[in-house]
């Protein structure tokens, strides 16, 4: 009995010292990536980083979101539920009087920003991302409504940004994915104005059932 | 009539733990016996000249075995050192035969060095900042290292997060460091993981790498680099 206790702990510091596994080295390399990216941002492991066990996640809404995006909010995220056959987003109403910005807080929020810096007025939308080993921990999306128009159904000018489509890629972000290149994706870096590019592709269905 | 001597369980198991103790510590101590600092001697007249530990010397090394073990030599003293208040990761020298079958120090045939980090922990819109801090690969005056490339991060910090580029200068005007940054938008990150280094030849095809998997293959964990860091 006291050598199995003994052998136990031997085992458990061992244990404890490890971390995650590496991918098998070949005639050049020593060791390659934990697993395969599959469409998401990986960690210094090469591991995927995803919500894993804390789905849905929840994303606060700021009260500076225009009321009436908010369905278009919502059904971008039903996009991402229906091809994962759960609920992977859902949302709540920021308080009153939290600051309209993306910090770093442990709460998930969406803004919609009407300050942008004009050295980053190219950029729609961005999405910050924060983990800690493998896990997902916060999110947060920041909308430029200082540098463009968005439109639901119909553009006004050729450079208004279809709002469901950039949501949608917002919310691939905030579930941990990264831009795709070589494959039809909602994940394409850049959505040009007018256009309409809300339908989940084969490869973004692949992707999301790789984690969740 | 002798007694035959026998062991309770707790106390047969300590003896286990022990010999393999006894075991672990013999074999540390051969292996240092081994690798034993010594004056490298070499065909072509530079004996003595280089005064590091065997291991080091890669000079008679097959094509085939180089491609790993200058990884090993590399990295396995790789540290986080302060230079100045600031933080560069300090790598191990090795030897290597140059073109005329003289041993050298690997800075000789590679003068330009890249350490490649990462942000950890944050992406902006599924994009990792990264930074990659560039300068003249410097042997150590031990011979033992590379010397460290500090990273300015006072002056960085300071700055906006649309410059992407810093230089800074090496004491004792050993040369300049570039620091280039790409996907950092929103804040500067300040605690980054050492993702790659790469040594470049005189020619451009002729380079050592190695990447952020393999640094944790060797130490057994990331290295990080973090902003203020001021270990020695
Ligand atoms: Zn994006």
């Amino acid at each position: 009995m006291p050598r199995r206790f003994i052998i136990l702990i031997i085992f458990a510091l061992c244990a404890c010292e490890r971390g995650p596994t590496l991918g098998p080295g070949d005639d050049n390399s020593l060791a390659t990536a934990s697993q395969a990216d599959c469409g998401f941002v990986q960690n210094s492991y090469g591991q995927r980083v995803s919500w894993k066990k804390n789905i849905p996640v929840t994303l606060k809404i700021h009260p500076t979101f225009p009321p009436e995006y908010e369905d278009t909010l919502k059904k971008a995220a039903q996009h991402w539920n229906d091809v994962a056959g759960m609920t992977l987003i859902n949302f709540a109403t920021d308080s009153a009087g939290s600051p309209n910005k993306a910090e770093k807080n442990l709460i998930s929020t969406v803004h919609w920003l009407q300050e942008w810096p004009e050295t980053q007025k190219n950029l729609q939308a961005l999405t910050n991302l924060y983990w800690q080993g493998n896990s997902l921990y916060e999110s947060d999306v920041i909308v430029d409504a200082k540098y463009f128009n968005f439109f639901v159904d119909k553009p006004q000018n050729s450079n208004d940004i279809h709002l469901e489509s950039l949501l949608i890629h917002e919310l691939g972000h905030v579930l941990g994915l990264k831009h795709r290149s070589t494959v039809p994706s909602v994940m394409w870096a850049t959505l040009q104005g007018a256009a309409i590019r809300s339908d989940l592709t084969d490869a973004d269905r692949e992707t999301i059932k790789c984690e969740y | 009539m002798k007694k035959k001597i026998t062991f309770k369980k707790p106390v047969r198991t300590f003896t286990v733990i022990l010999v393999l103790l006894g075991i672990h510590f013999g074999i540390m101590l051969a292996e240092k016996h081994f690798t034993q600092t010594r004056k490298m001697a070499s065909q072509d007249g530079a004996t003595e000249k280089y005064s590091v530990s065997a291991d080091k010397d890669l000079s008679e090394s097959s094509p085939e075995e180089f491609k790993k073990a200058f990884k090993y030599q590399l990295l396995k003293d790789a540290v986080i050192v302060s230079t100045q208040g600031n933080p560069g990761v300090r790598l191990g020298n090795f030897l290597m035969k140059d073109s005329r079958r003289v041993t050298v120090p690997v800075c000789d045939l590679y003068p330009t060095i890249d350490f490649i980090f990462a942000a950890e922990g944050i992406a902006f819109s599924g994009e990792i900042p990264h930074m990659i801090v560039r300068g003249p690969c410097l042997t150590s005056p031990d011979q033992n290292h590379l010397e460290a490339l500090p990273v300015p991060w006072g002056k960085i910090l300071n700055s906006p997060v649309q410059q992407f580029e810093f230089t800074s200068a090496l004491p004792y005007e050993q040369g300049k460091i570039s620091i280039y940054f790409r996907n950092v938008i929103e804040f500067w990150p300040t605690e980054w993981v050492l993702i790659g280094v790469k040594l470049y030849g005189k020619t451009s095809d002729d380079n050592l790498q190695v990447n952020g998997y393999e640094v944790i293959s060797i130490l057994g964990q990331p290295l990080y680099l973090k902003a203020g860091e001021t270990i020695e």
